[in-house]
């Protein structure tokens, strides 16, 4: 009895009954069915879903990283740009400036140069017309002076005006030698 | 009663008496209590089926119905499987564009073998719904029905028998030992091995872990002083094997899913064309060439440390 | 004790015979695993893919120990 049951059961675990298999194969359907025709497309779905979204994403992201570089290098061209004309600008600035400068001190020194000229000009014709009425004063002068001293009128006006032309002179070629070292102060 | 076993069962019995409750076969050959004498009798290891296909249609109906783009903590470990078959399993062995068809078969197989094998791990059911011939023998059958439906249908039924009993590059007397092994293989070997293999090891689970903890509860309640710390050593024992098989039901489920992917693969035309001719070789010149980028890479860094200090 | 009985040859001869049967098996596992470790230190890269072949060898091989477990069974 113990024996017969034994060996029953040994070989038993090896023969499928009937009613085992067929809910075997029912429970296998209704597995593969549900996962073919629901939870794998949904999962699948949204696994491809998320994979889009995060390449989409990545793209973008690569893009505005571009964008932002871009528009740095846009910025720093820019800058440099800017950097450059502004140092033009100063040495142009610098350049014109020293222009001025030059020209402004050529034309003061040409101004400076006129004004001492005219003065010049000025002071000699000033010295000629002062010269002018002294001789003639002197000449009145020194003729009613010597009338006097010597008490008598010289009788030709010729010989009077011609006595103090002379003396005059004499007194211009003393003043003149003397006026060239000095260049007088009258 | 308990000693009606078997096989490793056997020898205990001539302990008789006073020896443990230890697990024996007819355990995992209930009786039907359902339905009895019909062709749909339920049994306790069929119910158990039931249940946990309802749990597992539930469970990942549920998860894919609420699947948004943001992920919560259980939709991404049910991804992260998905994710594993997918790259470790299907690319693998089908390539992405053949594999793509095959991807449901494959989780299906996966993902259903291992929380059938699970239960052996849940107290209160105790055995795995696996754990009677009929379970693996169906995944078993339909993997036969799948390889050879996608070897007719990408070959033609005649070039697929040509090319699987007739191998290329044998000497033809040899095509007379050779075509017979292979037919047999195609047709009983495969199913019979892959069936044998999941059944034998939710058996076998299930006798290791009863007979731990049923020598754990014989040593603590019927034995008298000192054989009580003997229990100690078999629970700890039990709970080793226990985490063992959780080991054990992974790796069936994984080792199922690889082969019945390996098995489509093999009765397909020009294998892993995608890669070019033999990925292992494939992969290892990848590799390799990656590797001699790698070190051309450190060559120049350290040539420009040297440089710079 | 349960032990001393086991231990005496009286019992099932069956389990003797998956003794032998996981024999082989054994021994090829162990090469199967060592290889596939020495494969591996060597071309750490093609680690994932070793490991697929290891469990696929094994697999293979486990099935001849299995045989040896259901013939026990079966007398």
């Amino acid at each position: 009895m113990h024996t017969v049951i034994a060996e029953d059961v040994g070989t038993q675990l090896f023969f499928p009954k009937d009613y085992d298999l067929i809910w075997s194969t029912v429970v296998l359907i209704i597995l593969l069915v549900v996962f073919a025709k629901f939870v794998m497309p949904r999962l699948n779905k949204v696994m491809d879903e998320r994979a889009k979204k995060i390449q989409g994403q990545i793209a973008e992201a690569t893009k505005a990283k571009q964008e932002a570089e871009a528009a740095k290098k846009k910025y720093q061209d820019r800058l440099a740009q800017a950097q450059a004309e502004a140092s033009k600008i100063r040495d142009d600035a610098r350049i014109e400036a020293s222009h001025i400068l030059e020209d402004a001190r050529t034309r003061a020194q040409v101004e400076a140069a006129a004004i001492t000229d005219n003065a010049q000009k000025a002071i000699d014709s000033q010295k000629q017309q002062a010269m002018q009425s002294l001789k003639k004063d002197v000449g009145a002068l020194a003729t009613t002076l010597a009338g006097k001293i010597i008490g008598t009128q010289l009788a030709s006006g010729t010989a009077q005006s011609s006595m103090i032309d002379s003396l005059i002179e004499e007194m211009e070629k003393e003043n003149a030698a003397s006026g060239q070292s000095g260049n007088g102060s009258h | 009663m308990v000693f009606d076993s078997v096989g490793l069962g056997g020898p205990v019995a001539l302990a008789a008496a006073s020896g443990p409750d230890f697990p024996t076969v007819s355990e995992i050959l209930p009786k039907p209590g359902l339905f009895v004498g019909t062709p749909f009798a339920i049994n306790s290891i069929i119910l158990i089926r039931l249940i946990s296909t309802v749990f597992i249609v539930v469970f990942f109906c549920i998860v894919a119905a609420r699947a948004k783009i943001i992920p919560g903590r259980v939709q991404s470990m049910v991804e992260l499987v998905v994710d594993f078959i997918r790259h470790s399993i299907v690319y693998e062995f089908l390539g992405e564009e053949r594999g793509e068809k095959y991807m449901n078969l494959i989780v299906t197989y996966f993902v259903s073998i291992f929380l059938f094998n699970f239960c052996e791990n849940i107290p209160g059911m105790n055995v795995a719904a696996t754990t009677t011939i009929a379970m693996p023998l169906v995944f078993a059958v339909w993997s036969l029905i799948s390889y050879w439906a996608a070897g007719i249908r990408t070959k033609g039924l005649w070039r697929f028998l040509k090319d699987e009993l007739f191998p290329a590059g044998v000497p033809w007397p040899i095509y007379i030992l050779l075509a017979p092994i292979n037919l047999l293989e195609i047709t009983v070997i495969r199913p019979f091995s892959l069936t044998i293999r999941l059944f034998v090891n939710m058996v076998a689970g299930y006798l290791l872990v009863g007979l731990c903890f049923s020598a754990t509860q014989w040593f603590f309640f019927d034995c008298a002083g000192g054989m009580k710390i003997i229990g100690l050593g078999t629970l700890l024992g039990g709970l080793i094997m226990t985490v063992f098989e959780i080991l054990i039901d992974a790796l069936q489920a994984f080792i199922f899913a690889v082969l019945t992917a390996a098995y489509i693969m093999l009765s397909m035309p020009e294998r892993n064309e995608v890669s070019g001719g033999d990925p292992v070789k494939a992969v290892a010149a990848i590799e390799a060439s990656r590797r001699a980028v790698g070190n051309a890479v450190r060559a120049v860094k350290a040539t420009a440390d040297a440089m710079r200090s | 004790m349960g032990i001393l009985t086991l231990a005496a040859v009286s019992g099932n001869v069956a389990v003797i015979g998956y003794g032998i049967a996981a024999l082989g098996p054994g021994i090829g596992m162990g090469m199967i695993a060592s290889k596939a470790i020495e494969s591996t230190a060597r071309q750490p890269e093609v680690g994932g893919r070793l490991m697929v072949l290891m469990l696929l060898g094994i697999a293979f091989v486990e099935v001849l120990a299995l045989l040896g477990f259901v013939l026990a069974f079966i007398k």
